[in-house]
């Protein structure tokens, strides 16, 4: 195996424990109890 | 066999003629006559030719004057070029001088040696084929070789700074060079000989003979053409190994699911209302709390579900958005369709207790909302029906008429998927290997 095939692979189960420990604490980038209240959201159609 | 080397090491007296031979060129300051006495300057012109062939003779994989034997013919290296070529890098020739067997050529690129001869029968064929003595050669390639060091005799006028168009013919039998330089052609035929029999014959200075181009660290991640390797496939195969593992990591560190159920019937136009969808245990330090929402059909209406999960022993309340949707109307190209009749609210990083959850509702005409009926009303009965029950008859026919009323079905359970985090580690994945892909394309 390549030096660079074993950096690669280093570098997928780096993302793998990673992923790991987000799911583990349940985070999340964009979860939805950080949105912005209803009042303040403009609701409708997009479509013009 | 090999001789010693041939340098020049005598020049001539200016003052006396006298042979003076010169053993330290380039360190000697001052030089003496023996015959005469005279004191020579280094900067005397004689001794800094004599310098500059030092100089100019270093770097060669075989010395000037060595004698070595080759297939059986013993050769005297009278003439060294290097030579240098945009594609090829550089590369030595040395010219073999035996007086029965006349001139012969030794070439060496990229650590690989060849013995040349020169042809005496000119091949036949033009452009990209020729045939010589019942072989057939191609074309192989054609660059500009430029003669950088020259030194020693030769049978032609060669200097410094040369250029020559050089083609290569390959064939089974071997390899023909194709020179041209001012209208005059060249054809050689080159044969390999291999290093270690040049090594013993001619005392060979390895560390100077031309080496192949090693490619840095970079090209070879990259894959550089030459460097042989190609692990791009198999990086896409652990990449898409990786994504698969991650999808299962999160899926099995989501477990247990606890779930509650209701639902909620919710009127357009009126305030908004309160509803407990159920309480559930949150047993890990901390997980992802979902909330799948699913509502009856509806046209140009949505309801908004602001949730709270609060946790009885805290009283901490954790709160989420979400929405369900849905648009019809039609334009210039037909009827459209927007938004969904389901909504999935993701709560992050919630500490494990237990929690009571509660959604309040708002559902709201678009553009307008309808009048809302006297008696307003919200039907909370926390029956749960299946998704598909919201193929129920739409009931707002007549806005006007009646309480126009959305129900919604809610599942809240402890786990979930990150979707967010899913993409962003794919990206993260598949980025190096897709540009290693699109930097091999581009060329």
């Amino acid at each position: 195996m390549s030096k660079s095939l074993i950096l690669f692979g280093i570098w997928c189960a780096f993302l793998i424990i990673v992923s790991g420990v987000t799911a583990w604490y349940g985070w999340a980038p964009f979860p939805d109890n950080d949105r912005s209240s209803s009042s303040s959201l403009y609701r409708g159609p997009t479509h013009k | 066999m090999s001789g010693s080397s041939g340098s020049v090491r005598a020049i001539t007296c200016p003052s006396c003629g006298g042979t003076i031979e010169v053993r330290a060129a380039g360190y000697t300051v001052t030089l003496a006559c023996q015959h005469c006495g005279s004191l020579l300057d280094t900067t005397h012109a004689d001794v800094q030719i004599i310098t500059a062939y030092k100089r100019a003779a270093k770097n060669f994989a075989i010395a000037l004057g060595t004698r070595g034997t080759l297939f059986g013919t013993e050769w005297q290296v009278i003439g060294a070029l290097k030579r240098h070529s945009s594609d090829s890098g550089d590369w030595q020739e040395f010219l073999l001088f035996n007086p029965y067997a006349g001139y012969r050529w030794l070439v060496v690129a990229e650590g690989e040696w060849q013995f040349g001869t020169m042809l005496m029968d000119r091949p036949e064929g033009s452009g990209r084929t020729v045939s010589w003595r019942g072989q057939t050669y191609t074309l192989a390639g054609t660059e500009s070789a430029e003669t950088r060091t020259v030194l020693g005799e030769f049978y032609w006028k060669v200097a410094r700074g040369d250029t020559a168009s050089a083609s290569t013919f390959e064939g089974r039998s071997g390899v023909l060079s194709h020179e041209e330089v001012a209208g005059e052609v060249t054809w050689t035929q080159l044969a390999p000989v291999d290093a270690d029999e040049v090594a013993s014959a001619f005392s060979v200075s390895r560390k100077f003979v031309p080496k192949p181009d090693t490619p840095s660290f970079g090209q070879r991640f990259m894959g550089a053409p030459r460097s042989g390797s190609d692990d791009l496939p198999m990086m896409f195969l652990m990449a898409l190994a990786a994504l698969l593992a991650i999808g299962l990591v999160q899926e099995l560190l989501s477990y247990p699911h606890a779930c509650a159920k209701s639902e909620a019937a919710v009127t357009v136009g009126s305030g908004p209302s309160s509803t407990k969808i159920g309480t559930i245990e949150a047993w890990r330090p901390w997980q992802f709390v979902t909330i799948d929402a699913v509502s009856s059909e509806f046209q140009n209406r949505w309801v908004d579900l602001d949730y709270s999960l609060v946790n009885r022993k805290t009283q901490q309340s954790i709160d989420a958005y979400g929405v369900v949707e849905y648009y019809t109307g039609t334009d210039s190209d037909g009827p459209w369709a927007e938004g969904s009749r389901g909504a999935n609210t993701l709560f992050s990083s919630v500490p494990g207790g237990t929690y009571d959850i509660f959604v309040e509702t708002g559902a709201h005409g678009w553009p307008n909302d309808p009048t809302p009926p006297a008696n307003g009303g919200v039907d909370g009965t926390g029956t749960w029906a299946p998704p598909n029950a919201a193929d129920l008859a739409y009931s707002g026919g007549d806005a006007w008429a009646s309480a126009e009323k959305i129900t919604i079905w809610f599942e809240a359970c402890t786990g979930g998927f990150s979707w967010g985090v899913f993409w962003i580690m794919a990206i993260l994945l598949f980025a190096l290997p897709l540009t290693m892909l699109w930097w091999r394309l581009r060329d």
